[in-house]
Order: structure tokens, then C-alpha cells, then sequence
């Protein structure tokens, strides 16, 4: 017997099951009724949501200063150059790149306002220790970029913990800012800030010198903006 | 109208016995045909032949329990016949779809020497049916008597596709199971 034979002798199915399978659905009630205030529940827990966790935007800049100076230190890392290599390695480095932060390359180097004009892209790698525990590894990987109007900003970002860099900065000490919702520390000292912060998985951590603060708010919020 | 009072129409040879019922199942009747043949014009033409052939069948056929599912049954059958007598691409699919879905049911490959009689087999469909829940077998008649897409179905039962495949399938294996059982060797 074939499948096309089988559908004729549904046709011989008891009329009163074709019937009944041609009846509305049942549905429960109660649940049709039970829905209407957990809808309107749903609709309040949203709004109260919506106010608890919506971006949220809230900035305070720790001045700490004329220099960042005070706050510098000695670290020990050495810088592997990407920018100029053939297209081929440069692809190889954007598939370690995304494996090591889970984020790709373009779309992150697409957050950053037109604005800026990369200039370097390298990784911050931590040497092999002397007795061999250790092996030379990536650490973080940085842009540096140039503004149109002159001001520089070297953006670096690490999966694996706050990016290295020259000034140490404990965030229990300063007040802590929202960018759509992401907290972080932004600290003013002359003409340079420095924002860090966590988002998606990823440290980041932003120093710009002669850069405006409305234009570094704009990258903060291009980077943690959805 | 009662349905009684259409089916003793039918039996006094009244016309009014036709306007009635199709007044009272007609677009019901024209949207079975219409998910079958998916065509407008076809399934007026189908419902049209329904009414003639119920005029012809009643009596001796007396459906006043059960008219829906009688004129339903023509109205299918007219349908199916009219979707594999012409070579519309897209509706053959739909059927093709549906007769390889049944074939899962089967519980041994073609041969004719051990045919049974459609009749004879529906109604062990039938009996394997009463063995599930009312939701399943709501599910299955849809797909496989009125021919309902899987999204309509799911739509009409309130429920997720995933989980009107998911019915469909264990349907068939249990209805080829239950033929097994039964001694139908197909």
C-alpha cells in the first residue's frame, strides 16, 4: 500500500471523531482569565524593569590632577606590531584576535567614531618567565588612534583581565560612572582621561590625551551602546 | 436548521435540502476544499459537486448524527481526486508531503497480494486513535483527514510546531506499531 492509498482511508476514519477534531480547540479558561493580570503584571514588571535596568547614563569624572604621573608605574610587556603586515598574516591575527576576546576585530574597530584614524594595532604580550613556567603570551590587544583635530587615544582590550598599563588607579577609591548602563571609572588629569571598564565579556580600557570630553563620552557610548 | 430536519429534507426530496446546508456549512465545506486544492474557483466548483452528490447518496445514507463529517468526507474525497487529476506543481506537493508522511505508517512495503480493503483499515486507525489523548488525535485528523499545514495546526491548537511535528511523528510510529500488532501486514 502506497502513502496517496493511506490518504483515502483516512476518509474512512468514524464520522464522529472528523467531527470532533473539527471543533474549536479547548482551551482552559481559567489560564485565558489568568493571563489577563499577569499580563498586566508582565506590563508593570516591564516599566519597573525597563526603569531598573534601561541604559542608563550617569558620568563622573575623577579629576585626579594636573599629570597621571603620580599614579604611573613600571611594567614589563612587550608589543608585537600588526599594523603592515600582508593581508594573509593580518587575517590569521583577526581569527586570534576574535578567539581571544570573542569579539571580531571589524566590529570592533567599527564602534569608534569616524572621528579617529587608527594608526597602530599591536598586542601587549607578557613575557616567558626565566624559568620556563610560562610562555610568551598575548595579553591585550591595543589600537592607537589620532583624532581629526590632533588628540590621540590608545584603546586596549583583554578578555583575559584589565588591560596593562602605566597608571594604577584603584576603583574602590573613585566614584564610578554609568555609560548605558556599563560602570566604570573615567579619571581626568590635564588634558588626559582614562576610562576602564568591563562590557561584554571584555576589559577595556580607554587613554586619550587632547581629546574633548564630549567626543571621548561619544566613544564610550559607541563602544557600549547596542 | 437542525441537522435532522436538512437530512429529512434530503429524504422528502426537497431542494431546500441544498440552500440549507449550504447555508449552514457551505464556507466550512469550501475551506476544506480550499486548503486541499488551493484553489478558489476549484473549491466552489468541489462544494457544489458536494451538495449533488450528497443529493444522490441521502437517501439511502441517513447522516443526521454526524452531516458535517459526511459531506466533509464527499467533499474531501472530490477534492484529493481533482489534486491528482491535474498537474498543479504546488498542490501536488502539499499531497506528495502528506502521502510520504503516511507511508512512515506502513508497516510493510508495497505489495498487492495482501491489500486490504481501505475500509477495513480505516477503521483500525480509527481504533488505534481512541488509544491516544484527545490533543493527538486532534492533531492527526487535522493533518492527515482535513489536510492542515503543520503552522495551521499549530495555530488552531495553541501550541508550538516543534511540537506538532513532534506529535505527528509520534503518531505514525505508534500507528504503525499498533498495525503490527493488529497483524496488518500492508
Amino acid at each position: 500500500m502506497r502513502g496517496s492509498e493511506m490518504l483515502d482511508v483516512m476518509g474512512y476514519l468514524p464520522p464522529e471523531m472528523v467531527e470532533a477534531a473539527d471543533k474549536p480547540a479547548r482551551r482552559h479558561t481559567w489560564l485565558r482569565w489568568a493571563a489577563i493580570p499577569a499580563c498586566v503584571c508582565l506590563i508593570l514588571g516591564s516599566f519597573a524593569a525597563a526603569r531598573m535596568f534601561s541604559p542608563v547614563t550617569d558620568i563622573h569624572i575623577n579629576y585626579l590632577g594636573d599629570s597621571f604621573h603620580d599614579f604611573s608605574a613600571y611594567i614589563d610587556i612587550l608589543a608585537e606590531m600588526y599594523t603592515g603586515l600582508p593581508e594573509e598574516e593580518f587575517r590569521e591575527i583577526e581569527q586570534e584576535f576574535a578567539s581571544e576576546t570573542g569579539i571580531r576585530y571589524a566590529a570592533l574597530t567599527a564602534r569608534i567614531p569616524t572621528e579617529f584614524k587608527l594608526n597602530y594595532f599591536y598586542a601587549a604580550l607578557t613575557p616567558a618567565k626565566p624559568d620556563g613556567s610560562t610562555e610568551e603570551s598575548v595579553r591585550d590587544y591595543v589600537l592607537e588612534y589620532t583624532a581629526a583635530d590632533g588628540g590621540r587615544m590608545k584603546l586596549a582590550v583583554s578578555a583575559k583581565g584589565k588591560p596593562l598599563r602605566c597608571v594604577i588607579l584603584p576603583d574602590a577609591a573613585y566614584e564610578p560612572s554609568l555609560v548605558n548602563g556599563t560602570e566604570m571609572w573615567i579619571h581626568a588629569a590635564g588634558g588626559e582621561f582614562l576610562a576602564e571598564f568591563y562590557h561584554d565579556a571584555l576589559y577595556y580600557s580607554i587613554q586619550t590625551d587632547g581629546i574633548s570630553e564630549a567626543l571621548l563620552r561619544e566613544v564610550l557610548d559607541s563602544i557600549t551602546g547596542n | 436548521m437542525d441537522d435532522r430536519e436538512i437530512v429529512s429534507l434530503f429524504f422528502r426530496r426537497e431542494e431546500s435540502a441544498l440552500s440549507y446546508t449550504a447555508e449552514k456549512y457551505g464556507g466550512r465545506l469550501k475551506k476544506l476544499s480550499l486548503g486541499i486544492t488551493g484553489d478558489r474557483l476549484t473549491a466552489e466548483e468541489c462544494e457544489n459537486d458536494t451538495y449533488l452528490e450528497a443529493w444522490n447518496r441521502i437517501p439511502p445514507h441517513d447522516p443526521a448524527e454526524y452531516l458535517y463529517a459526511f459531506l466533509a468526507g464527499i467533499i474531501r474525497h472530490l477534492s484529493l481526486d481533482v489534486c491528482r487529476s491535474r498537474s498543479a506543481l504546488k498542490r501536488s506537493a502539499h499531497i506528495t508531503a502528506l502521502t510520504a508522511e503516511l507511508e512512515e505508517c506502513i508497516p510493510a512495503p508495497d505489495d498487492a497480494a495482501c491489500r486490504l480493503e481501505h475500509r477495513e483499515l480505516g477503521e483500525a486507525i480509527g481504533r488505534y486513535l481512541l488509544t491516544i489523548n484527545e490533543q493527538k488525535r486532534t492533531i492527526f485528523i487535522r493533518r492527515y483527514w482535513y489536510l492542515d499545514s503543520v503552522a495551521d495546526i499549530a495555530r488552531r491548537m495553541g501550541i508550538g510546531q516543534s511540537n506538532v511535528k513532534m506529535t505527528l511523528l509520534r503518531c505514525r510510529n505508534g500507528l504503525r506499531d499498533f498495525l503490527t500488532k493488529e497483524g496488518y501486514n500492508l
